[in-house]
């Protein structure tokens, strides 16, 4: 009984030896990498994690001129206060509303585009296509805004400049509230479909090619190596954006919102980004900002992990 | 095993990381503390003795070190100057930053640098620069609710008033009366000011005198004939009358003023910072605006025209026909509507024009113009350099030489001693476009010659473009007829906290009730009006009247 104890002990630190042992080794090989490793880690702890430290504001009464360790802690104080203001509720509504249209309109797109891109056999022509759906993401929201007054506006706008010529009345497409948004999820899929295709393309051209053949012999045309070979074989990265895009859905860009909005049609206008923005940027109440973005991290946090458990209940790798 | 190992690994780092920053952000906050302290008027004055002087500086009775010899180590005061983006113009380092410098900083030892703030962001330019420790040493706004909002964030030192009196004898000479009667707040001397002798032609509303022409009708003078002169373009197709949004500075309600209002109202709604959507004056604002809206008299898009580029934009291309800005003989308005229209003729509109009943109340300005504070890290020798600058800055020779440039190069006096400019003079001391007024608002608003028939004469130099003399003489006649009608904001005497709290929720809500009430179809404006109004009251702004009435009932405000 002893005997067998001491020996499962040396036994224990034998492998303990040879661990660091392993480790050492392991480290003597590949160091290099790590030492590449060490400046995207400093960018992200620095800037990343030590911006944390500012995230207790949130939780003080934060007077500019005192800065952050002189100003009075307050609880959750500033937190019952943003709840109870009139616009929160309807910004964390509008903020999941918007995003929900996004995902259901802006997410699919870029697959569907992917696939007829590959489908598309003349080189030059593919290629061309490719530029032009690139284009819109390279150019800022607010350029994206003033080409979206100077097209749709009521009175100046040239769309509806022409269908006044039809002689048939304006469409307020920026000025109305139903109107706005389904401008602004149409103006979002024009501008991000191209560029999203690109994951899309990379993973179709890691399909096996002789997939392709035996569906082929088998008698399937062109749709059906579509829905049967190319689809079930980039579900994965499929999967992976989408749990991306979920983490994303309390999120939402300020930026467009900003360049698209008015005053007449403030209806679907107010998110949290923006109230971010106004109380934060604009009235200088930092501490009201600091809470309500960091309300917003929380949520999109936890959508993260359900997505992630979702996928992995469904068979796919996730992503932690 | 190996995984663990790197999982503490980052864990350190990452707990590392953030007691390091922790403690820095708790040292730098620390030291900035007892700066402020150092920065107390009376312990400076007790530091004071125990300072490292030169043998030349001399202690004066008062307690305070004489610097009119100049600092024996060079100090760095910034002063902010609003950058309004003109072309070709560098707000921080041109001809007279460095005649500046060089005429006064040199002179002792002190080094003038100079912070641009946005003038359309003003605010948060100021309270991000704060919030970064670097804002400039002079903490200004041209409204007072704003510069409570300043002191309210600590970012505002207490003023030693003897101490200004001390450095910058002639400019406390000059304003003594109004630091000490506006400065005060919550007992305590907050804020110094420019000097203010306010003129109002120099707002001025161009109309289209060709369309009135040609729609063979007078120079409006009360809403109603407005109205008619908009219809007659309409059926003419010429254009609408111009509008744009309203976003700060709300001084719109003042033309539908009940001449029966009784001042306790006046001092509880007059407010630049919070617009006073559920008084009476704003309902008949929204209510003439609807009716005009709907019957397609004012710029249909009004709510897109956020900037003043937008709506000069419409008004030169002559889809508007009525434009209000500030006037400057290089302003580029007239002709650019000149460019697009030849024909085109522009007159002065009567200032009654936009009141019901032709006899507009107007916004009338305090007896002060900028209003400052020095910033809460701000050291006494700044602070004593800021004075000498100010004081420096106010003598005769050195204002009018900031207002007006070189004699003979950027301008000539004539027999009545009035600087005219040289027309087109584009050397290398050309003054900025609305002449270097950013440099010198901080001790005097408008230039002043001291004779209101001088200054207007100089006035007119300096507003009317060259053959457009006609426009500022309209103004001024039309604001003399109804020079009875301003009314002065009341100003409180202590910080009304609600305000600061509320009124950037408010403002949102203004603009989006606002426009609600104006595009809604005619029938709809009441009960739409009727629930935004419970809606604005119950977010902050009952709260906001009812602190100021508590104000008004003990007596904590100036009326005049």
């Amino acid at each position: 009984m002893q005997e067998s104890m001491e020996v499962a002990i040396s036994k224990k630190q034998l492998q303990k030896k040879q661990g660091k042992n392993k480790f050492r080794l392991y480290m003597k090989r590949n160091w290099q990498l790590y030492a590449l490793m060490i400046l995207p880690m400093a960018f992200i702890i620095i800037f990343k994690f030590g911006s944390y430290f500012g995230l207790s504001i949130a939780f003080k009464d934060y007077k500019v001129a005192k800065g952050f360790a002189d100003s009075k802690w307050v609880g959750m104080d500033i937190f019952e206060k943003i709840f109870a203001k009139r616009n929160f509720g309807k910004a964390v509504w509008n903020t999941l509303y918007l995003n929900i249209l996004d995902l259901i309109f802006s997410f699919p797109m870029p697959i569907l585009l992917a696939l007829l891109l590959n489908e598309i056999r003349t080189k030059w022509f593919k290629k061309v296509s490719q530029t032009l759906l690139y284009l819109p993401h390279f150019l800022s929201w607010i350029i994206i805004g003033s080409l979206a007054y100077q097209m749709f506006s009521l009175s100046n706008g040239v769309v509806n400049t022409i269908i006044a010529n039809m002689g048939k009345s304006p469409i307020p497409f920026l000025q109305e509230n139903t109107w706005w948004l389904i401008s602004y999820v149409a103006i979002g899929v024009w501008q991000s479909m191209g560029w999203g295709t690109i994951i899309y393309l990379a993973a179709i051209t890691n399909v096996n090619t002789e997939l392709y053949e035996a569906a082929r012999v088998d008698g399937a045309g062109r749709l059906k190596q579509c829905f049967h070979v190319t689809l079930p074989c980039i579900r994965g990265t499929i999967v992976t954006l989408l749990i991306m895009n979920l983490g994303k859905i309390m999120q939402g860009s300020f930026e467009r919102i900003y360049a698209l909005s008015n005053s007449k049609a403030t209806e679907y206008a107010t998110t949290i980004p923006v109230l971010v923005y106004r109380w934060g940027i604009e009235s200088g109440k930092f501490s009201e900002a600091t809470a309500l973005g960091l309300f917003q991290s929380v949520i999109g946090l936890l959508l993260v992990l359900l997505a992630d458990k979702i996928a992995k209940k469904l068979g796919e790798d996730g992503l932690i | 095993m190996r995984k663990r190992m790197v999982t503490k690994l980052t864990a350190v780092i990452v707990t590392a990381t953030l007691v390091v920053s922790m403690v820095t952000g708790c040292g730098k906050s620390s030291k900035k503390n007892t700066d402020t302290t150092a920065d107390d008027p009376v312990a400076t004055q007790d530091v004071n003795t125990d300072d490292t002087k030169t043998e030349d500086t001399k202690e004066a009775e008062s307690g305070y070190t004489d610097y009119s010899n100049g600092f024996k180590e060079q100090v760095t005061i910034q002063i902010p100057v609003y950058d309004r983006a003109f072309e070709g113009w560098n707000v921080t380092d041109n001809y007279y930053t460095k005649w500046i410098q060089s005429e006064f900083g040199d002179k002792y030892n002190v080094k003038v640098q100079y912070v641009a703030i946005g003038r359309t962001t003003e605010v948060q330019d100021y309270m991000q620069m704060i919030a970064a420790g670097n804002a400039p040493d002079i903490i200004m706004h041209y409204d007072m609710p704003q510069a409570v909002n300043y002191y309210n964030e600590g970012a505002i030192q207490d003023l030693d008033l003897e101490e200004i009196a001390y450095y910058a004898p002639d400019y406390y000479g000059k304003l003594k009366d109004t630091i000490e009667k506006y400065g005060k707040l919550d007992g305590k001397n907050a804020f110094f000011f420019a000097e203010r002798e306010a003129i109002y032609y120099n707002w001025v509303t161009l109309i289209r005198q060709d369309w009135l022409d040609q729609v063979g009708k007078a120079m409006p003078t009360n809403r109603a004939e407005l109205e008619d002169v908009a219809r007659a373009w309409k059926e003419a197709g010429l254009g609408t009358l111009g509008e744009t949004l309203l976003t700060k500075s709300f001084t719109y309600e003042y033309p539908f003023i009940a001449a029966d209002t009784s001042t306790t109202d006046l001092a509880k709604y007059l407010d630049l910072n919070v617009a006073p959507f559920t008084w009476d004056a704003s309902k008949q604002y929204l209510q003439t605006l609807n009716a005009e809206y709907n019957e397609g008299l004012i710029d249909p898009e009004f709510y897109l025209n956020k900037e003043d580029a937008d709506a000069k934009a419409d008004f030169v291309a002559g889809k508007t026909g009525t434009y209000g800005f500030y006037i400057n003989s290089t302003t580029d308005v007239i002709s650019s509507l000149l460019a697009n229209d030849p024909n085109a003729k522009v007159a002065t509109m009567n200032t009654g024009a936009g009141s019901p009943d032709g006899k507009g109340y107007y916004y009338e300005y305090p007896a002060y113009g900028m209003v400052m504070g020095i910033n809460s890290t701000t050291s006494k020798e700044e602070r004593a350099a800021i004075w000498l600058f100010l004081n420096w800055m106010i003598q005769d020779d050195n204002l009018f030489y900031l207002q007006n440039g070189i004699e003979g190069t950027n301008y000539t006096k004539n027999a009545d001693g009035i600087a005219e400019p040289v027309a087109d003079f584009n050397g290398e001391s050309k003054l900025s476009n609305n002449n270097n007024k950013d440099y010198w608002c901080l001790v005097q608003e408008v230039a002043n010659y001291g004779d209101e028939e001088l200054n207007f004469k100089a006035n007119l130099k300096i507003l009317a473009p060259a053959g457009y003399e006609s426009l500022i003489q309209d103004a001024y006649d039309y604001y003399k007829q109804n020079a009875e009608y301003g009314l002065i904001t009341p100003i409180f005497t202590k910080s009304i906290e609600s305000v600061s709290e509320y009124s950037a929720d408010l403002n949102a809500m203004w603009q989006e009730f606002y426009v609600d009430c104006v595009t809604c179809s005619p029938d709809e404006f009441e009960s739409k009006y009727a629930s935004y109004c419970d809606e604005y009251l119950d977010c902050g702004y009952q709260e906001i009247l009812d602190e100021k009435q508590e104000l008004l009932d003990a007596g904590e405000y100036l009326s005049e």
